[in-house]
């Protein structure tokens, strides 16, 4: 498996009223084709706002990140643009499907492909919900339609802000086993943000975040599987 | 309540936009309003008062019998009226120049009714002593001394001029004389022992008495001879009822502006405080769960925008008071010279119009905000869950289109106010351009086409002619296109009993209204009767049951005095043949003609002269002159107001356009950035995201456009129902293919305005922050 994201030595501030507050204070690390990368730290160590740099929704005040070693904070809007289209697979906590769009046309939305949506909706446990409307769906089946509408694309990366976060357990399960089988079976890489420790074992490099820098990263050779955790 | 409200201030700049348009909306509509109310009605006071202070009539007394000098005299000592002045109009020359000159004639030494002042020689003293206008005297080098030679009541006088003096702009009630230097006027100094019968005579009367006690005492001294008069009150002369049509024509048509205002206040204010009790339900719903009462909070909500409005509305208030009368009056002077006008009450005309907004915003605003009372704190904090639309469910429509679709029904604040705020921009454009096309249309069309006559060739005498020699002799000039006779301006052509056959390209009168051919004929209508359908109509058949009979027949027959009205006679056609033959054999064979209405080929000024002195030759006992009508002169005010309004409803067109399109694309962000925001983060692009927007844009301006149609039809109907009311001109509504055109063009260009607005903003949201404050 060869780099397919390398983060060197990112840093963003905020002006918060006259000071000026680093949400990133320098972190760097690399991501291989086929990881399941956690990143994760407390509310405010910056876990958000590195996964916003890397998708191409926010810039940097200073540092690289390299995608397939091309340089995204180089690039200009359209450029990032482009590159949130053709690279990137985002999945949101609170989900945020079109509500005027049912869950096979929210998949279409992004890509054209009517036969595919059918199949992810499919892989996702989700047949028969296709005509289903947002408002029809639990958090979880939301989630789902929000992880195949990433897929569509065939992401080079699927960047996952808190999945599990406005969901309870046995959705979160679901969610997880979803992101786990598509990381397993479909090779897909993903890098994904949470404050919940009990995610740590799931992934292959555990990235660990205090206010703004990088505390520890833990790689792990052999993930548990979902169904064998408990949190 | 100090921290609720320091809260609303704070949230008060968030809506820096929408908040700017409803100042400026508010100040726009209270500009007019307030600025109306003061000049209305000061205007007609200070006219009132002008009237009085320069000794106006305050009644005119039309006697068609005619009275004798004594009787004239009499009725001057019962009444102490300030003067009996008999009004002539001729021509007469100077060296090689012929001049119209107005002639009023005093057969008494007072001068009582508008003053002339003196500028040089003395006052009417002898017999035929005349005083004449100073600027036409220097215009035409008349000294004091000159002798001139009049026509005056059909015989030649000369008469001598003592005097020099400029005379009051309002001799004729009211009326500015027009251009001193070729028009004159002459007072001449009649002897006191003259029994000439004054024929149409015309007394202006300057009196305290009321119309009824006039009339009584007009009717005691004349006896029956008052039978055949009319009596009209200040209100009913021609020149003072004149300007105040105009003035009630221009305030009505003015209203519409602040009406329009208020309503886009009251949108914009409705829709965008439901918006913010929307988006803000949360936080009602926190702050009520603290136990604050709702009624604080509703005011907390309520008055921040409320005062807004308020500074809005004194601040258009003050500016209305302070120029629109001056606007307002400059306008008015260019038909009249008024006098000065005096502005007061001009408090009321703030307070009352303030209060008045303050009682529709207060409705707006309590309406907007009305859903919450009765919520428990629980209900307020969950908001309310937006359903799915679900049209074209598994359609094979493009995505993109369905989800416009979609939208456009989900979002039903943002879709009404696009569609009623369009549906209004582009109704009042609608409007002016039927007003304009439709007045351009009666220029262009209806008046070169059935108002043919451009001057009247008139006899001054009762004498009997040989009309048709006459008019064969008029049209054999070569000076003159056509010709036509007109008994007055009711009836024409006479043919059979009852009904009249009316020939419109042939013997319309060009100084009367057009009315709808539809009108059923009843009494008191005069005009000329158009079909709606009379641009392909030439000839038209009407019947005409009745003829409205005017005092100067001066009829046998008992008739009614209407109060403060004309008095005249309505007779079926049949029954004016059994009671009077005579008139009835006159009016058929068209023996009492005295008009004959003429177009001017082209002829030269002094071919026309020239032609004049051969005909006065000719027709030793008749006097005639040709008298120019400019085009379209009697509805040259109607014109200019209608093009002011015009003018006025594109400007304010113009500028809610503009606050509109500011508010859609606030109300189109506010609700939709999680949407775009979501979008951008999923890599869609740019073009298909401002597609998408401008779909739904087009879908709400398409029912716009259908809207604006029945809204600005009604508008449009009801300026000209005000017009028609007030001036009795029929205008027929049109629109040119042009106009329709360009109406569409606007649309389509408020749209592309609001897109190009709209995908900026979405251009520069910032992704990670907008899903921040969703989320």
């Amino acid at each position: 498996m060869g780099e397919l994201l390398r983060v060197e030595d990112l840093k963003k501030s905020y002006n918060v009223g006259r000071n000026l507050f680093w949400a990133l204070k320098g972190i760097s690390f690399d991501v291989e084709e086929g990881d399941f990368v956690l990143l994760y730290g407390d509310s405010g160590s910056g876990k958000s706002t590195a996964l916003n740099i890397i998708g191409g929704m926010d810039r940097a005040t200073s540092g690289k990140v390299f995608v397939y070693g091309q340089e995204i904070t180089s690039f200009n809007d359209k450029q990032l643009n482009e590159y949130r289209r053709d690279y990137i697979g985002f999945v949101f906590q609170s989900y945020n499907l079109i509500n005027n769009l049912s869950a096979k046309e929210n998949i279409l939305l992004v890509g054209n492909k009517p036969d595919l949506a059918d199949k992810l909706l499919a892989e996702m446990g989700l047949e028969g919900k296709g005509n289903s409307f947002p408002t029809e769906l639990s958090g979880g089946e939301a989630q789902r339609v929000a992880i195949a509408r990433s897929m569509i694309k065939s992401p080079s990366i699927l960047l996952c802000d808190e999945p599990t976060g406005a969901l309870d357990y046995d959705n979160s399960k679901k969610v997880m086993q979803t992101l786990q089988k598509l990381n397993r079976e479909s090779g897909v890489t993903i890098l994904m943000v949470s404050h919940n420790t009990a995610f740590v074992p799931l992934a292959h490099k555990v990235i660990k975040l205090r206010s703004g820098s990088v505390e520890s990263i833990i790689c792990n050779d052999s993930p548990t599987l979902v169904e064998d955790l408990e949190w | 309540m100090k921290h609720l409200l320091l809260k609303q201030l704070r949230d008060f700049k968030k809506s820096l936009f929408v908040n700017i348009s409803v100042f400026l909306i508010t100040l726009a509509g209270m500009f007019f309003f307030s600025g109306l109310s003061a000049v209305s009605g000061n205007i007609g006071d200070g006219i009132d008062e002008f009237y009085a202070e320069q000794n106006l009539a305050d009644f005119e007394v039309g006697i068609s019998s005619g009275l004798s000098i004594s009787k004239v005299d009499d009725i001057r000592n019962e009444l102490c009226a300030d003067g009996a002045t008999k009004i002539d109009k001729s021509s007469f020359v100077f060296g090689n120049k012929t001049r119209n000159i107005a002639i009023y004639i005093f057969p008494y030494k007072e001068f009582r009714v508008n003053i002339p002042h003196l500028t040089q020689g003395k006052m009417p003293e002898q017999p035929l002593e005349a005083l004449i206008d100073r600027s036409f005297a220097e215009a035409n080098s008349v000294r004091t001394g000159d002798k001139l030679t009049l026509p005056i009541e059909n015989k030649k006088r000369e008469i001598t001029v003592c005097g020099l003096a400029e005379f009051p702009e309002h001799l004729y009630k009211g009326t500015k004389v027009p251009e001193l230097e070729s028009t004159a006027i002459l007072k001449v100094y009649l002897p006191p022992s003259q029994e000439d019968i004054f024929s149409a005579n015309r007394l202006f009367i300057d009196t305290t008495l009321a119309a009824e006690e006039l009339r009584g005492v007009l009717a005691d001294i004349a006896g029956q001879s008052l039978l055949s008069a009319m009596i009209d009150s200040r209100e009913e002369m021609v020149s003072v009822a004149r300007i105040q049509t105009d003035i009630e024509l221009i305030t009505s048509l003015m209203n519409i502006l602040p009406v329009i205002c208020f309503v886009a206040l009251c949108l914009i204010l409705f829709i965008n405080m439901s918006k913010r009790i929307e988006d803000e339900s949360y936080n009602i719903g926190v702050i009520s769960a603290f136990g604050i009462k709702k009624s604080k909070i509703i005011i907390s909500y309520i008055l921040p925008v409320f005062l807004w409005v308020m500074v809005g509305g004194t601040v258009g208030a003050t500016l209305g008071v302070a120029f629109l009368p001056s606007v307002y009056i400059s306008l008015l002077e260019r038909f009249y010279t008024l006098p000065a006008i005096a502005m007061s009450g001009i408090v009321f005309s703030v307070i009352i119009p303030l209060l008045i907004l303050a009682a529709i915003t207060a409705l707006a605003l309590f309406s907007a905000i009305a859903r919450i009372i009765g919520k428990t704190p629980n209900e307020l904090m969950r908001g309310k869950i937006k359903n799915s639309v679900k049209v074209f469910k598994e359609s094979r429509l493009p995505l993109t289109f369905v989800l416009a679709v979609r939208n456009f029904l989900s979002y039903k604040k943002k879709s009404v106010f696009t569609i009623l705020s369009c549906a209004l921009c582009l109704a009042l454009l609608l409007t002016a351009f039927m007003l304009d096309n439709s007045v351009d249309n009666l220029q262009n069309t209806v008046y070169d086409r059935y108002y043919n006559y451009d001057a009247t060739i008139e006899w001054n005498t009762m004498d009997k002619l040989d009309y048709e020699r006459v008019k064969e002799d008029v049209l054999g000039s070569g000076l003159f296109r056509n010709a036509k006779f007109c008994l007055d301006t009711v009836a024409r052509d006479l043919d059979g009993d009852k009904t009249v056959k009316l020939t419109i390209l042939d013997g319309d009168d060009p100084c009367y209204n057009i009315y709808d051919g539809k009108k059923k004929i009843e009494f008191g209508d005069t005009g000329v009767f158009i079909p709606r359908s009379y641009g392909k109509v030439e000839k038209v058949n009407l019947r005409i049951d009745y003829l409205y009979v005017s005092y100067t027949l001066s009829l046998p027959v008992a008739g009614s005095y209407d109060d403060m009205g004309t008095f005249g006679i309505f007779l079926p056609m049949a029954t004016l043949e059994k009671i009077n033959p005579t008139v009835y054999g006159a009016l058929k064979s068209g023996s009492m003609l005295q008009q004959l209405y003429v177009s001017v080929a082209d002829a030269s000024e002094s071919e026309l002269e020239e032609y004049m002195s051969e005909l006065r030759e000719k027709y030793s006992t008749a006097f005639l002159f040709v008298r120019h009508l400019p085009d379209g002169a009697q509805f040259s005010n109607l014109f200019i107001v209608l093009d002011i309004t015009d003018m006025l409803l594109f400007v304010v067109c113009g500028i809610m356009m503009v606050l509109m399109i500011i508010n859609i694309s606030c109300l189109s962000i506010s609700d939709r950035v999680r949407d775009y925001t979501v979008f951008k983060a999923l890599g869609l692009g740019t073009k298909k995201i401002n597609f998408l927007n401008s779909l739904e844009n087009y879908i709400s301006v398409f029912f716009a456009i259908l809207l604006s149609v029945p809204i600005g039809l009604v508008i449009t109907e009801n300026i000209i129902d005000v017009v028609i009311r007030v001036t009795s001109v029929f205008v027929y509504l049109h629109l040119y293919w042009w106009s329709i055109i360009i109406l569409l063009a606007g649309a389509l260009l408020f749209t592309a305005v609001s897109n190009v607005l709209i995908n900026r903003k979405i251009s520069g949201v910032d992704i990670t922050a907008a899903l921040k404050i969703k989320e």
